[in-house]
């Protein structure tokens, strides 16, 4: 049970960061910071990373 | 206005110091002992075995670099976006740990492994708090002595360069 407890945690934690970092990366671009695709760019390498980590860790922690 | 962006600029001069220095001593402790690193990722049992190896040398070696250039400022927003993500991975494979009851070390200074007295409240803590500086880091654009104000900026800096309307860092210049 408390693996279980443990994946829900960790899939809303999850959530929660990569939708902050959409509002992080919009803010960046409306600030003109650096250009759109780069920081879009950058977004999707660290949100894949997020996933990959997400998906490996709730399989092992659940088998 | 100029002593409130003076002050979260050397806030940040300090974090980026502290949390380098953390980075740096890290990875320099499992640079030399890269079967007991080895060992110490295992204990996680989260990485598939093959990957244990090449994850034990690429790690320390990544953390004196992320170390090395937060201390210089040298692409600090890039560098504490990494430097998040590493501790990310290292919290949820110590509250991994945790839930499913494995007693291991976290290594995360050398050492690692099997033990009678794992400390996975501190280390959750203490990684916590790191997250924290990394974070702060990377929400503020401008950090005092740091070398992407040689590099990539100009003039002086106002407070908007600090939180809000700055138009250039390291990852380019839309102006």
């Amino acid at each position: 049970m408390n693996e279980v407890w443990y994946v829900v945690g960790l899939v809303a934690v999850s959530v929660a960061v990569l939708a902050l970092g959409v509002w992080f990366v919009r803010r960046e671009i409306r600030d003109e910071v650096s250009p759109a695709p780069v920081l879009w760019a950058g977004y999707a390498v660290v949100a894949a990373f997020i996933v990959f980590g997400v998906l490996r860790t709730s399989w092992v922690v659940l088998s | 206005m100029r002593t409130r962006a003076d002050l979260l600029g050397w806030i940040g001069l300090a974090g980026r110091l502290y949390l380098g220095f953390v980075f740096l001593a890290a990875g320099l402790a499992k640079l030399p002992e890269p079967a007991i690193t080895e060992q110490a990722v295992r204990g996680y049992q989260l990485l598939p075995w093959q990957l244990a190896p090449a994850y034990a040398i690429a790690m320390p070696i990544a953390e004196v670099v992320l170390g090395v250039l937060l201390i210089l400022g040298l692409f600090t927003r890039t560098a504490a976006v990494a430097t998040a993500l590493g501790l990310c991975s290292f919290l949820v494979g110590i509250t991994a740990a945790w839930a499913r009851g494995l007693n291991i070390d976290c290594g995360c200074f050398g050492g690692g492994g099997a033990s009678a007295d794992p400390s996975y409240l501190a280390d959750t803590l203490r990684d916590l708090g790191w997250l924290a500086i990394a974070v702060y880091l990377i929400v503020l654009r401008r950090t005092k002595l740091a070398l992407d104000d040689l590099l990539f900026r100009r003039g002086d800096p106002s407070v908007d360069d600090y939180i809000e309307s700055s138009k250039k860092t390291e990852l380019g210049s839309s102006t």
